[in-house]
C-alpha cells in the first residue's frame, strides 16, 4: 500500500468507528497511531504520542476553555441566564424562534470578544441551550444554532485562524480582520432569516411562548436581566480596553459571575461544586477529542494525502473561478474529517502557491478559506463544535445536533455563493480603509 | 531514502525558500537515491517538538532552538544570553558559526548528546524598539509593556518596563488593543507581521539580535548513512544558504524601513538617550552572562564567550576589508572548510 | 475520584491565579512571574489529565451514534467489546509513552530559565502519567467486566441512542 492509500483507508476506518459509537477521540487516535506506524514506523508514532497530548494540555490558549465553561455554568446554575431568557421570551414572543434568533445574535456579539469558535460555542452553549430546551425548543434547533453561530467566533474579529492565515499568506492581519466583519454579520443575518422562516413554517420547532404580554410584567422582567449582559460586557470590555487577553478575560467573567451570584444570595456550596466538577469533566472530554484530532493531522501530514490532492488540482489547469470552486469543494470535504487548525496546517502550505500563481486576491480567498474551515466544525463525522456541545449537554445525542446544523450548513452555502459572486462584500471595508 | 525536514515555520518565511529548499536541492542533485519531504508550520511537531524528534530519530533534519530545551543546552544557551552583542548580521552569523563549528567542542557535544549535529545558522538583523505611541524620551518609555523574548526581560526591567511574550503573528493585535505598548523586532517584521499598521515611533538603535538557532539540525544517524557526495553537497551549500539568508533579511529590513519612513512613522533615537541607557545597562553584561552560565554548570563559559568576541572582532575586520560580495566564499573558507562533521 | 477532586481544585486555583495575576500586572505593574509556568505546566495538565479517568467512569467521553442503535443486539455486543478493547489498548499505549517521556524528562531535569529565574517543568510530566494510568485502569476494568459479562449496562443508557 502507498502512503496515500494508507491515508485514505485510515479515513474510511475512522468514519466507520465513529459511526458505530466508538469514543471519537479513540477512533481518531487509534487510526492515526496505526497509520503513522505503518507509514513511518514505531519510533515516529511513539514520538508523536509522547509529544501531542501533553503539549496540547500544557498550553496557555487552551486554558480559556475551562474558564469559559465555568463562567457559563455559574451563570446558568445561579439563574442569571433564566432571567435574561425570560425577558427575551416575553419581548420576542411575536418572533418565530425568538430565543434562537437572540442566541444567534448573542453568539455574534460574543464573537467580537472571542477569537475562537470553540470558546464562543462553549460560552454561549452553556448559557443559551439549557434555556431553549426548557422552553421546549426542538433539540436540533437549540443546539444547532449554537454550533453554527459559534463559527462566527472566527469570522467576526478577533480571530485566531485569521492571524494564522495572515502569517501563512503574508497578508495584513488588520486587513483580514476588516474583511471578516461584513461576511460575519451577513452570516448572522441570514441565519436569523433562516431560523424565523423555518419556525414560521413549522411552529413545533419553537413553541410560541404564550406570553400574555402584561406590559407591567414585561418591564419587570427587563429589570432582572442585567447580570448576564454585565458579565459579557466585563469579558468584552476587558479585552477591548487591553486589560485582558481571552483567557484572562474569562477569569474576569468567572469572578464577575461569582460576585453577582453572591450578591443575589444564589451562591450555594452545592451548586458551586456542581459547576466546577461539571466544567472539569467537560474540559477533559473536549481535550480527549481535540487530542485525537491533532493526532489525525499528524497522520495526514505523513500520508501525503493533501499534497496528492493539490497536485491533482494543479494538473487540471483551471481558471481562477473554477479553482476557487473546486478547491472549495475539496476544503469542505477535508473539513468533514479535520479540525480547522489541522486543515490549515495541512492545506495552506500546499494550496497557497496555487492561488498566488493564479493571482487570486489573498484577502478575499482568506475569508473564503476561513468560511470553509469553519463549516467543517459542523459537518460530520468530525464536527468539533458539535462534539463540544455534546460534551456540555450530555442529554442531546450527537446525531441530533448534526441534523440541527443541517439548515445552517445550507445557509452557509448561500453565504459562500454570495461571497464568491460579490468580492466587494469582503473587500469593501478593506478598500475603504486604504 | 527520503530525507524529512521539520520546522514550525510556514513555507513562506524567508529561511525556507532562501536557505532550506536550496540546501536540499543541492543534496538531492548530488545523490539520485535521495528525496525530500518537508513538514512545514508545525504539521508534525511544534518548535520544542522538533528537537525531540531529532533526538528520537523521527525526522532527519529540523529547525531547532536551544531555548526550547534549556536543560539540554546549557552551553549553547550562551548564544541566546549574548543577544545584546549581536548587531551586524553578517558579522554575528559568521562569528556564531565559527565559534560553534570550529572553536567550541562543548557546543557540538551538546547537539551530539541529543543525537543531532549543528550544521550552520544565520543571525537575525538587529532588533529595534517599535512603539504604538509617541515616544520622545526615556521617560516616555518608563513602565511600558514590551513584547519580546525572555532574553530581553532584564533590559526592559531596567527602565521599569514589563517584558511580555506574545507570538509574532499576534503582536499587531496585542499592540492595537493596548495589551502591549512596544515590541522589539527586526525591521522586517514591520511588514511580515503588519506591525507597521500600529507603529507610531521607531527607535533605530540596535538592541541585539537572535542567533541562538539552528536552521538545519542534522540527525546523527542520518548523517552517518548519507553518501559522501550528499554530505559534501550539504557542507558546500550551507555557507551559500546562510549568506543568501543574511542578505535577504538585510534587504527586507531596508525595504520595510523605507516603507515605514514613507508612511510617516517617526524614527528617533531620543537624542542619543536610548543608546546611552542601553550602554549603561550593558556595562558588565558579558561578565553577568558568564556568571549565569557558570551557575548552571558551564565550566568554561568565559573561554567560549572569549572565542565568540574574538570571532566578532575578526569578522568585523574581514567584512570591513573584503565587503559582503564574497560573503559565502569567506564563510566557506574560514568556517565550513575547517570544521569537522 | 481523588484525581477528579484534584482536577477540580486545579480549576479553582487556575481561575484565581489568572485573575490575581491580571489585576497585578495591569493595575499595579507587578506581574506574578510564575503564572505562565504554573498555569500551563501544572494547573492545566492537572485539570485535564487527572479528570480523564472519572469522565470515563461516568461514560462521559464523546461518542457519536449514527449507526450503532440500529444494529441487532448480538452485533452491538461485538461492537461494544471492540470499542472497549481499543480504548483499553490505546490508553495503555498512551500511559506507557507518557511514562517513558516522564522518565526521560526527569533524568534531564526539564526546566526553563526566564530572566535568571529557574522554573522546574519535569514534575508536571508525572501528573500526566498519573492521570493516564488511572484512565487506562478504568478502561481495563471495564474491559474485564465486559469479558466476564459482568457489566451493568450503564453505558447502554438510552440517552445514547439516536432517536
Ligand atoms: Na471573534
Ligand atoms: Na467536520
Amino acid at each position: 500500500m502507498t502512503d496515500i492509500q494508507i491515508g485514505g483507508a485510515g479515513v474510511i476506518v475512522m468514519i466507520v468507528l465513529i459511526a458505530f459509537r466508538f469514543h471519537i477521540g479513540i477512533a481518531m487516535g487509534v487510526v492515526a497511531t496505526a497509520g503513522i506506524w505503518l507509514i513511518a514506523g514505531s519510533r515516529a508514532v511513539f514520538s508523536v504520542l509522547q509529544n501531542v497530548p501533553y503539549s496540547f494540555a500544557a498550553n496557555w490558549e487552551f486554558s480559556a476553555v475551562p474558564l469559559f465553561i465555568l463562567m457559563g455554568a455559574i451563570a446558568h446554575e445561579t439563574g442569571m441566564t433564566t432571567a435574561l431568557f425570560r425577558a427575551a421570551r416575553l419581548w420576542l414572543s411575536w418572533l418565530p424562534g425568538g430565543l434562537a434568533v437572540a442566541t444567534n445574535f448573542g453568539c455574534a456579539g460574543f464573537s467580537a470578544a472571542a477569537g475562537s469558535s470553540v470558546v464562543t460555542s462553549i460560552a454561549m452553549g452553556k448559557i443559551a441551550v439549557p434555556e431553549m430546551l426548557e422552553h421546549k425548543y426542538d433539540k436540533g434547533l437549540a443546539t444547532g444554532v449554537v454550533a453554527a453561530a459559534g463559527t462566527l467566533g472566527v469570522m467576526i474579529p478577533p480571530s485566531i485562524p485569521m492571524i494564522i492565515y495572515a502569517y501563512f499568506a503574508e497578508v495584513s492581519v488588520g486587513a483580514m480582520f476588516l474583511a471578516g466583519i461584513v461576511p460575519g454579520l451577513l452570516t448572522a443575518i441570514l441565519y436569523a432569516v433562516m431560523i424565523v422562516g423555518r419556525c414560521a413554517l413549522n411552529p413545533s420547532l419553537a413553541p410560541a411562548t404564550s406570553a400574555a404580554a402584561d406590559p407591567k410584567e414585561k418591564w419587570r422582567a427587563l429589570a432582572d436581566i442585567w447580570p448576564l449582559p454585565f458579565i459579557i460586557l466585563v469579558v468584552i470590555g476587558s479585552i477591548y480596553t487591553g486589560v485582558a487577553s481571552a483567557t484572562e478575560s474569562a477569569s474576569f467573567g468567572v469572578i464577575a459571575a461569582l460576585m453577582i451570584a453572591a450578591v443575589q444570595r444564589r451562591l450555594t456550596r452545592e451548586n458551586m461544586v456542581q459547576c466546577v466538577a461539571g466544567s472539569v469533566a467537560n474540559t477533559a472530554s473536549i481535550f480527549f477529542v481535540i487530542t485525537g484530532a491533532i493526532l489525525l493531522t499528524r497522520f495526514m501530514a505523513y500520508s501525503d494525502l493533501p499534497e496528492f490532492i493539490s497536485n491533482f488540482v494543479i494538473a487540471l489547469d483551471l481558471s481562477p473561478l473554477a479553482l476557487v470552486l473546486i478547491t472549495g469543494v475539496i476544503f469542505l470535504a477535508l473539513g468533514c474529517i479535520l479540525d480547522p487548525i489541522g486543515l490549515m496546517l495541512l492545506a495552506l502550505p500546499v494550496f497557497l502557491p496555487i492561488y498566488i500563481a493564479a493571482d487570486i486576491n489573498l484577502i478575499w480567498f482568506g475569508i473564503l478559506f476561513i468560511k470553509y474551515i469553519e463549516i467543517g466544525l459542523i459537518t460530520p463525522p468530525v464536527g468539533m463544535n458539535v462534539y463540544i456541545l455534546r460534551s456540555i449537554l450530555p442529554d442531546v445525542p450527537v446525531g441530533t445536533i448534526f441534523r440541527g446544523t443541517g439548515w445552517f450548513f445550507v445557509t452557509e452555502l448561500v453565504v459562500l455563493g454570495l461571497l464568491i459572486a460579490f468580492p466587494a462584500i469582503t473587500l469593501g471595508l478593506v478598500e475603504m480603509a486604504k | 531514502k527520503e530525507l524529512q525536514y521539520s520546522t514550525h515555520l510556514p513555507p513562506s518565511v524567508a529561511i525556507n525558500p532562501v536557505a532550506i529548499v536550496p540546501l536540499f536541492d543541492a543534496v538531492l542533485a548530488a545523490d539520485d537515491d535521495l528525496s525530500v519531504k518537508y513538514f512545514w508550520a508545525g504539521q508534525l511537531f511544534n518548535s520544542a517538538g522538533n528537537l525531540e524528534a531529532i533526538r528520537d530519530g523521527v525526522v532527519d533534519v529540523a529547525f531547532t532552538q536551544p531555548d526550547d530545551a534549556q536543560a539540554d543546552f546549557p552551553v549553547n544557551m550562551l548564544f541566546a544570553d549574548l543577544y545584546h552583542i549581536g548587531d551586524d548580521p553578517y558579522v554575528t552569523a559568521a562569528a556564531l558559526n565559527e565559534t560553534i563549528l570550529v572553536d567550541c567542542p562543548e557546543c557540538r557535544a551538546e547537539y551530539a548528546s541529543n543525537n543531532g549535529m549543528f550544521m550552520g545558522s544565520h543571525a537575525t538583523t538587529p532588533t529595534v524598539m517599535v512603539c504604538a505611541d509617541e515616544i520622545n524620551s526615556m521617560d516616555d518609555l518608563t513602565g511600558r509593556k514590551v513584547i519580546g523574548q525572555a532574553t530581553i526581560a532584564n533590559w526592559i526591567q531596567s527602565f521599569n518596563g514589563t517584558q511580555i511574550d506574545v507570538p509574532p503573528p499576534a503582536r499587531l493585535e496585542a499592540m492595537e488593543r493596548g495589551v502591549a505598548d512596544c515590541t522589539l523586532i527586526s525591521r522586517e517584521w514591520l511588514k511580515t507581521f503588519s506591525i507597521m499598521e500600529v507603529a507610531k515611533t521607531i527607535i533605530p538603535v540596535s538592541n541585539g539580535s537572535q542567533f541562538a538557532i539552528s536552521i538545519a539540525t542534522m540527525n546523527t544517524d542520518t548523517w552517518a548513512d548519507l553518501s559522501d557526495a550528499a554530505r559534501a553537497a550539504f557542507i558546500a551549500q550551507m555557507p551559500i544558504s546562510v549568506a543568501n539568508l543574511v542578505e535577504t533579511y538585510v534587504k527586507n529590513d531596508k525595504a520595510a524601513e523605507d516603507e515605514a519612513r514613507s508612511k510617516g512613522i517617526v524614527f528617533t533615537d531620543l537624542g542619543g538617550a536610548y543608546k546611552a541607557a542601553l550602554d549603561a545597562y550593558l556595562d558588565g553584561f558579558e561578565e553577568r552572562v558568564i556568571a549565569n552560565a557558570e551557575a548552571r554548570g558551564v565550566t568554561n563559559a568565559a573561554e567560549i564567550v572569549g572565542h565568540f568576541t574574538e570571532n566578532l572582532a575578526k569578522w568585523e575586520a574581514l567584512i570591513a576589508a573584503e565587503g559582503t560580495e564574497n560573503y559565502a566564499d569567506l564563510l566557506k573558507r574560514e568556517i565550513w572548510d575547517k570544521a569537522e562533521f | 475520584m481523588m484525581g477528579s477532586a484534584v482536577a477540580c481544585l486545579a480549576l479553582v486555583v487556575v481561575t484565581l491565579h489568572i485573575f490575581v495575576d491580571t489585576i497585578a500586572t495591569k493595575f499595579f505593574n507587578a506581574p506574578i512571574d510564575i503564572t505562565h509556568t504554573a498555569v500551563t505546566r501544572y494547573y492545566m495538565v492537572g485539570l485535564v489529565f487527572l479528570a480523564l479517568a472519572n469522565v470515563e467512569l461516568r461514560d462521559g467521553h464523546i461518542k457519536a451514534d449514527l449507526f450503532y442503535s440500529v444494529l441487532p443486539d448480538g452485533m452491538k455486543r461485538w461492537v461494544r467489546g471492540l470499542n472497549l478493547l481499543l480504548l483499553a489498548g490505546f490508553t495503555a499505549l498512551l500511559t506507557w509513552q507518557v511514562l517513558l517521556k516522564a522518565i526521560a524528562q526527569t533524568a534531564r531535569g526539564e526546566k526553563r530559565i526566564v530572566a535568571g529565574v529557574e522554573y522546574i517543568y519535569w514534575p508536571s510530566r508525572w501528573i500526566a502519567v498519573a492521570g493516564m494510568f488511572a484512565f487506562a485502569m478504568v478502561a481495563a476494568v471495564k474491559l474485564i467486566q465486559f469479558l466476564m459479562r459482568d457489566e451493568d449496562g450503564a453505558a447502554e443508557a438510552p440517552q445514547e441512542g439516536d432517536q
